[in-house]
């Protein structure tokens, strides 16, 4: 029996009985009850997060507002870093949460069994994104007034809400390309995730997470533009410092994270599919 | 069934050990330095990882320098050199913090991979020369991280001191520094033989150190804020990264009367190193009599 045939036989007992929302929420469920069980865990990340903004706040009193300003970001450099660890985690969570929940379950050696269900991996990963997106969200209901009460200038309407809604959607779908290459590169090389890891740091600096990117010398620009989250940025945070309304440079960030979207989003899943498949075949998915 | 104590087990199963313990204490720490490093350099692609972490953290900081107002940090006591301030400040609490979690992150490896009980089982002095190997390789490690920092942070252009003599002392700061927290780092690794979720701690401990200790800012804005200013003095890493600071940036020399202060805070706190001992002692006892060695 060739390899194909044996799992065309494993695939012929999957049911559907359930639907796949239930399964995606079923997903999320589990992760939250995971991760709720390390309630001290929780509290130091969000102690962590609580001391960087601390920490930006005094270092805000040495800034010169003068280069914030001229990249259209306000007066407030606060204000602009505040913006940058608001978000933080959704970045994490659309660049590393699937290669994170891969590596973790292949280093408990847990991963075969999981793929062996018949539940797609796709549904288990969109339930731990779900997951991630509420943490993620709870932390940005929490940072945004605190960092108001310390005196950022951010708008917070309705329509500037809205607005930062639909810019963390299309933030992690523009983001989520990066994070399914980086962990099918973990499924391949079961290596820790050095991908992610560089990534992470590449984005930290060309993105203008700590800095506005027009600080940058223009050749060093291009790799800044080369990033999605650079127009996450700067429609996220043109957004909450300007309000809500649709301006040229907003629509251009929204078109250019679409753009990626659309390219990018089946590019990764067929390379993803494409290891995965192999990774099965050759049977190594327990190796660790 | 035979009534027997966790001590009582303990003991029986040490029979036989002391005979057998023919190489000295020293050498035991030194191969258990040895064996890591080995491991650290067959993974090449993580030192290159490493690498690229050094110089985007540096350079994060030349940018920010350039939002910096020199005049402020001169109204503030400092060096109106922001690359410098920030370079030193960085590589110092990363320093401290890779050395601190070292030892935790090494439980968390070894309790999660399993291999715990198997040390536990040919340990013949208490985890002693085991620990003082890995913190060793701990401080190597950082150590180059330091190093390589303090190079880019010079290559940007950070005015750093050029007079040996400073450095030396700067030096001596830094190992008193490590030598003070290494207690920290020791007292976390025995925690987490019990408590085993003690990783986003450190993180949290890295971030705290960076905000109490006036990494990236100067440390006199917290006199705004009074409260946390005293608990800024209360830590040993402020004053470390002030000796630390005013030796390599203003040559400032570690025997005049505002360094001496500063040192004199640092040296209260070598005790702990002590007490970080005898906390590992008493967690890997408990540990031991519970069997919580291979629980993860």
């Amino acid at each position: 029996m060739s390899i194909d045939e044996a799992i065309s036989i494993m695939h012929e007992t999957i049911s559907g009985e359930i639907s796949w929302i239930r399964k995606i929420w079923a997903a999320t469920l589990r992760r939250a009850k995971i991760r709720l069980n390390y309630k001290t865990w929780m509290l130091f990340d969000f102690a962590n997060t609580f001391f960087m903004v601390f920490t930006y706040f005094l270092l805000s009193f040495i800034i010169m507002p003068g280069d914030i300003s001229r990249a259209g970001y306000g007066s407030s450099y606060f204000t602009f870093a505040l913006i940058g660890i608001a978000i933080a985690h959704y970045i994490t969570a659309s660049m590393r949460s699937l290669s994170m929940t891969i590596r973790l379950e292949q280093y408990y050696g847990t991963l075969e069994t999981i793929l062996s269900t018949p539940t797609d991996f796709i549904i288990l990963f969109l339930g731990d994104l779900l997951y991630f997106f509420i943490y993620s969200t709870v932390f940005l209901i929490l940072i945004l007034p605190l960092g108001v009460i310390l005196g950022a200038s951010l708008v917070l309407d309705i329509k500037s809400i809205a607005m930062l809604a639909l810019l963390i959607i299309l933030l992690i779908l523009s983001n989520l390309p990066i994070g399914i290459v980086s962990a099918a590169m973990i499924l391949k090389f079961k290596q820790g995730n050095p991908i992610g890891w560089a990534i992470t740091w590449i984005n930290q600096f060309f993105a203008g997470t700590f800095f506005p990117i027009t600080l940058l010398p223009s050749y060093l620009r291009y790799v800044s533009y080369c990033l999605p989250l650079t127009f996450s940025l700067d429609a996220i945070r043109l957004t909450l410092i300007w309000g809500g309304a649709l301006g040229s440079r907003v629509i251009m960030d929204i078109a250019i994270m679409v753009i990626y979207t659309v390219v990018c989003f089946p590019i990764s899943l067929k390379i993803f599919r494409k290891i995965y498949d192999n990774t099965r075949k050759a049977g190594s998915l327990a190796i660790y | 069934m035979v009534n027997i104590s966790g001590d009582d087990c303990i003991e029986l199963l040490r029979v036989g050990e002391r005979p057998l313990m023919k190489e000295s204490f020293v050498a035991r720490a030194l191969t258990s330095w040895y064996y890591q490093l080995k491991i650290l350099f067959s993974y090449k692609m993580h030192l290159a990882l490493e690498m690229m972490d050094i110089i985007l953290s540096a350079l994060i900081y030349y940018f920010v320098s350039f939002l910096v107002s020199p005049q402020d940090l001169v109204a503030l006591g400092y060096s109106p050199d922001y690359v410098a301030f920030s370079i030193s400040g960085i590589a110092l609490s990363r320093y401290i913090w890779t050395s601190v979690s070292r030892l935790a992150r090494k439980m968390h490896h070894e309790i999660s991979a399993g291999t715990f009980e198997s040390l536990a089982a040919v340990d013949t002095d208490n985890f002693h020369s085991w620990l003082i190997g890995q913190v060793l390789y701990g401080f190597t490690w950082s150590s180059m991280w330091f190093i390589g920092t303090l190079i880019i942070g010079f290559a940007l252009g950070a005015g750093f001191t050029s007079d040996p003599w400073i450095w030396i002392q700067a030096g001596i700061v830094v190992i008193l520094v490590v030598i003070v927290h290494s207690a920290i780092g020791i007292m976390a690794a025995g925690m987490y033989i019990v408590h085993k979720q003690l990783e986003t701690m450190l993180v949290l401990m890295s971030t705290v150190i960076e905000f109490f200790g006036g990494v990236i800012y100067p440390l006199s804005i917290l006199l705004n804020y009074p409260i946390l200013y005293y608990i800024s003095l209360l830590m040993p890493f402020t004053h470390g990264l002030e000796l630390f600071r005013r030796a390599i940036i203003d040559g400032t020399p570690i025997y005049s009367l505002g360094m001496l202060v500063h040192l004199s805070v640092l040296l209260l706190f070598l005790p702990l190193v002590y007490v970080g001992f005898k906390v590992f002692e008493r967690y890997l006892n408990l540990a031991k009599k519970n069997a919580l060695l291979s629980v993860y």
